[in-house]
């Protein structure tokens, strides 16, 4: 159980490590969250920050998710927060838990879309865990 | 005769001694000289005889040095002047490549520059491009590979700033061209159109069009 959770983390980990060398400073920080909040894996100082955005992101992205289930019967693929100093907050669901990016100002969403949409693609091995 | 005899007749023995004496010392003197001659070729003579000839051998081997080494000089030169006449050779063929090269190359430039402006493609209108894109990476209208989307986004971003307004990508055997159209609604936007001929884009058409499509003030 333990060797489960450490590939996990390592897993999500590569997930952050791939977002961060592909976006070309367009994010300023990028975390990977539990379902309940918790930071799994996660880029930018101060950490505290880091698990200040899992605890939003997650309980707003698992709120989204029910209002659209029952609104329109389907998944929301991505959360997109526009602040109001041109950051956005971009949140997409990653198997059980969420990757939520903080962008710098006026950033490239299409590249941060891109390469959130590419890392949170499930790889072989969480499809025949899906199964 | 007559004379002599008269004389001959006065002192006669007087004029015979005279003569005997005369006589004697032209014998002693060839005399002398006949021995001194032999005297000096039977010793000093021979020395300079052996010294004449080696002076002699010595010029005539000096001579031969100078000769072979001036033979040598000649072939040296010779060789080198082969060799630099080959190396010439190649030189002028080389030349003579490169400018069949260049020519080639100047003709391709100068038929490429006559038929550009026939053959280019002038774009005015929405329906004619492949995507639009805003400098946020986000498509506009048309669609495009995503991929090369979002990288290419960075790139204009970084172009921006010093003054782009066209570019031109090979790729995978199309050519994709980039125009910068303006801006509209406060952000910049791009058109992309795939084509093997070059192409111009009609910005203010275009700008015209999609503002009415989507609407912003177009700033272009």
């Amino acid at each position: 159980m333990v060797e489960e959770r450490r590939a996990e983390v390592k897993r999500y980990e590569e997930v952050v490590e791939r977002i961060i060398q592909g976006s070309y400073g367009q994010v300023e920080r990028c975390v990977v969250a539990s379902e309940d909040g918790l930071p799994i894996a996660s880029y930018g100082n101060p950490e505290e920050v880091n698990e200040v955005i899992a605890a939003i992101a997650a309980p707003l992205f698992a709120a989204t998710q029910d209002v659209i289930k029952n609104l329109e019967d389907t998944k929301v693929l991505r959360i997109d927060v526009e602040l109001a100093n041109s950051k956005h907050l971009v949140i997409v669901p990653k198997a059980t838990s969420i990757v939520a990016v903080l962008s710098r100002p006026r950033p490239n969403l299409g590249l941060i879309y891109y390469l959130l949409e590419a890392v949170t693609e499930p790889t072989p091995d969480e499809e025949e865990g899906g199964k | 005769m007559v004379i002599i005899q008269a004389y001959l007749d006065l002192p006669v023995s007087l004029e015979l001694l005279v003569l005997l004496v005369n006589s004697a010392l032209v014998a002693a003197t060839l005399a002398l000289l006949v021995k001194l001659s032999l005297a000096l070729s039977a010793r000093p003579g021979e020395r300079l005889v052996e010294q004449v000839r080696s002076l002699e051998r010595s010029v005539v081997s000096s001579v031969s040095v100078l000769k072979n080494t001036l033979e040598r000089l000649v072939s040296a030169n010779m060789n080198l002047l082969s060799a630099m006449e080959a190396r010439v050779k190649e030189m002028d063929l080389v030349a003579r490549r490169v400018s069949e090269r260049v020519d080639s190359g100047f003709a391709q430039i100068r038929s490429a520059l006559a038929s550009a402006p026939a053959s280019a493609e002038v774009v005015e209108r929405l329906e004619d491009l492949d995507c639009v894109i805003r400098d946020d990476g986000l498509l506009v209208y048309g669609s495009y590979d995503e991929k090369l989307v979002a990288y290419l986004t960075q790139a204009l971003r970084v172009l921006e700033s010093v003054g782009f307004e066209g570019l031109e990508i090979s790729r995978g055997g199309s050519v994709l061209h980039v125009g910068r159209l303006g801006e509209l609604g406060g952000r910049v936007v791009y058109c992309l159109k795939e084509s093997q001929r070059p192409v111009r884009f009609d910005a203010r058409k275009i700008l015209s069009e999609l503002g009415g499509v989507i609407g912003g003030g177009a700033e272009g």
